[in-house]
């Protein structure tokens, strides 16, 4: 991918999270049990978009606009809110690396090699479960090194998985639902 | 003048983005298919398929497929799950046809994967 491109989608990307991510926590601010871990986190489901659509500039993107939404966090502990910021972008482009593998069959589609592109309805729900753990396991592990007052980890852990397996798996299916909607009213004629 | 030729970046994303769409149509849903629903959405396939497709007043005749209110019933079920809408006839837009969605031809399409599989 040329710079040019890179940059463009990662400033596509860090826009579309910052936006996303806004509103989200604008309207979904009640589902948030302590900063930083919400019980349901529609915008996982995002991060797994963004980082199929635009692939390493998408993860970038991510923790941009992670660190422009979490300057609070990282004005009070630097450390742990890069450490976060990055945990964000990077867990579901690992994901995306281990769960999504390159076709043996002729494909006009770009390949994981270039892009994170062979990607079917399995493989997108392997990567909500394993982006989501990941995740949480990242953020523990921030919290393990970068704060020492932080306390019940392993419940931190828990409601993070949850709340970002949940999200993304209802994100997806409202998708999904809005795809189909939208089908229906064009009927196929071969 | 000549047309600039499309970035690659934006063909591979773009492709990626089709790509991204067809995993989210696949996605598994909650089982919606009857053995009733598939009998009555095979039917409407394969008229379909054979260019007439069915109105639904010839459909609510059928009595191998039930009574006309359960075969009513059924055609909603099967528009609800969105396998099925209705279109004008061309000619006559009070005649409502039944054709199947691109989600029926695609659930056509897996029971011929599943079939060829048991074949080999």
């Amino acid at each position: 991918m040329s710079t040019r491109f890179f940059v463009l989608f990662t400033l596509a990307a860090t826009l579309i999270w910052c936006g996303f991510a806004w509103t989200y926590h604008q309207l979904f601010a009640w589902v948030e049990w302590v900063p930083g871990i919400n019980l349901v986190y529609f915008p996982h489901g995002l991060r797994m978009i963004l980082v199929i659509l635009f692939a390493e500039a998408g993860a970038l993107g991510i923790v941009i606009g992670t660190i422009i939404g979490g300057l609070d966090l990282i004005r009070f502990n630097p450390t742990l809110g890069l450490a976060h910021s990055v945990v964000a972008g990077a867990a579901v482009w690992l994901a995306a690396r281990i769960v999504i593998k390159p076709s043996h069959k002729p494909s006009l589609l770009p390949q994981t090699a270039e892009g994170i592109a062979a990607i079917d309805s399995r493989s997108l729900v392997l990567l909500a479960f394993a982006s989501s753990v990941l995740n949480s396991l990242g953020h523990v592990l921030g919290w393990l090194l970068f704060d020492a007052e932080a306390k019940q980890l392993e419940v931190r852990f828990a409601t993070m998985f949850t709340g970002d397996l949940l999200g993304a798996v209802i994100l997806l299916y409202a998708l999904r639902a809005l795809i189909l909607f939208l089908e229906r009213n064009q009927t196929p004629r071969s | 003048m000549t047309p600039r030729a499309p970035k690659k970046e934006l063909i591979a994303l773009y492709l990626r983005f089709r790509t991204l769409l067809d995993g989210l149509k696949d996605l598994p849903d909650a089982a919606v298919m009857t053995p009733e629903l598939d009998t009555l959405l095979a039917v409407i396939g394969t008229a379909w398929q054979a260019d007439k497709p069915l109105a639904v007043r010839k459909l609510l005749i059928r009595e191998e497929l039930g009574s006309p209110a359960t075969i009513h019933k059924r055609i909603h079920q099967l528009k609800d799950a969105g396998f099925v809408s209705f279109e004008g006839q061309e000619g006559d837009s009070r005649v409502r046809l039944v054709v199947p969605t691109e989600q029926a031809l695609r659930y056509f399409a897996e029971h011929a994967k599943v079939i060829q599989q048991a074949a080999k």
